[in-house]
């Protein structure tokens, strides 16, 4: 993958960052380095296929600081945005909080984790519901969404294909 | 999603490659071609733009492997110098009883954010420790995690594999068989995990170019 091809992540836009030869971790490692080291930004992480712990220990690994970032670890419960102090209670959350809810307004960015996984675990109505729930509220704040996919040729993958507005391919194109 | 195995005539019996993410066992006896086998599926990736891992449990020193593996034409030794595939010997950790392996292979992980992972071969860490199923258990969580394609190799001796095959998304027995005067090589696909894919034994061979399937089928 070629790093330099984040830049294209354009602010206040749902992008679709498209890799097929990156493990989904190191995606989600490259996008969070590049926000936190580059543009400086509060970022809220959506953890979707295992334990933010281990996004937590990658970044650390590799010495990434990670003040900015809320992790949010969807497990099975279901999400809606935006998320109210009622079903706050019921979900994991780790790193820094801005304050006793998660609010879209507190972050540039919502970064996705895989997504795909999520046919795993949800009905196909269940994942348009959270995809449609989290643009809306993050629309409202200008709040960026960033979507590494793997592939888009499954449900979610296609899904997130037809609701974002940049597609980012950060594969080197081989001569 | 498939990813290309690299060896010739393989993808073709496995509907386009292994499944991607997955863990495959490869298994047969000392000189069946099972680290060949899992170099050539590195080297498939690195030419791609797919970063590997080797991690060897032999104590073999990487030089030693680089003067077996160069005269095979898929071997380029640059990739392991320009950091496209990473080469590590666990060898001593798994002596080391304080040492976990699982967390080293987790740091190397993270180090290396490979596509593409070989460790090869497993099943002398059975020898060290003193839950093996625990440990396999612990090694499959943290590899399904990295999300990435993986191939285990084991040396087959007189002993079944029940536990990493329980855990395999896919199965690869490499075979050695004495017809007359000669020893023949097969392989064949026990399990893949969402594929019609061929249950016969297909004849390898090795030569200079690397490892390829052959046509016929038995
Ligand atoms: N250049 C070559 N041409 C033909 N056969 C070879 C060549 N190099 C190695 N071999 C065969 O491959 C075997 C070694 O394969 P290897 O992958 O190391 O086996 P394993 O890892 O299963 O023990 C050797 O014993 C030899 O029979
Ligand atoms: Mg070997």
């Amino acid at each position: 993958m070629n790093p330099e091809k984040l830049k294209k992540i354009t602010p206040g836009k749902v992008n679709l960052v498209i890799s097929k030869k990156t493990p989904i971790p190191e995606l989600n490692y490259q996008i969070l380095k590049y926000l936190i080291t580059e543009r400086k930004a509060k970022i809220l992480f959506i953890s979707i296929e295992k334990p933010h712990q281990y996004m937590t220990y990658i970044l650390g690994m590799h010495g990434v600081p990670q003040r900015n970032i809320t992790y949010l670890d969807i497990e099975d419960s279901k999400i809606k945005f935006p998320i109210t102090l009622n079903n706050m209670k019921n979900l994991h959350i780790g790193g820094f909080l801005h304050r006793e809810i998660i609010v879209l307004k507190d972050y540039d960015y919502v970064v996705v984790d895989n997504i795909e996984h999520l046919q795993h675990i949800w009905t196909d109505e269940s994942i348009k519901e959270f995809l449609t729930s989290l643009i809306g509220d993050a629309n409202k704040y200008g709040t960026s969404i960033i979507i590494p996919v793997r592939s888009t040729e499954n449900y979610p993958g296609k899904l997130a294909m037809d609701m974002c507005n940049e597609k980012i391919d950060i594969d080197e194109v081989r001569e | 999603m498939r990813i290309k195995s690299g060896i010739r005539g393989l993808d073709e019996l496995i509907e386009g490659g292994f499944p991607d993410p997955s863990i495959i066992l490869v298994y047969g006896p000392p000189g069946a071609g099972k680290s060949i086998f899992s170099l050539q599926f590195l080297m498939e990736g690195a030419a791609n733009g797919e970063k590997g891992l080797y991690i060897t449990t032999l104590s073999e020193k990487f030089n030693w492997m680089i003067r077996f593996m160069s005269r095979f034409e898929f071997f380029n030794r640059e990739f392991f110098e320009n950091g496209s595939i990473g080469y590590v010997d666990i060898g001593e950790d798994i002596r080391d009883e304080d040492s976990t392996i699982i967390s080293k292979i987790k740091e190397e992980i993270a180090i290396n954010m490979p596509k593409r992972i070989v460790i090869d071969p497993i099943n002398p860490i059975r020898e060290y420790i003193p839950s093996y199923r625990e440990f396999l258990f612990d090694l499959v969580d943290l590899l399904k995690k990295w999300d990435s394609t993986v191939i285990m190799t084991a040396e087959k001796k007189e002993r079944s594999y029940d536990e990493e095959m329980y855990m395999a998304d896919g199965i690869i027995e490499m075979i050695m068989q004495s017809e007359g005067e000669v020893i023949r090589r097969y392989i064949r696909v026990i399990k893949m995990r969402g594929t019609n894919h061929s249950l016969s034994m297909h004849p390898l061979s090795i030569d200079d170019s690397g490892m390829s399937v052959l046509r016929a089928n038995f």
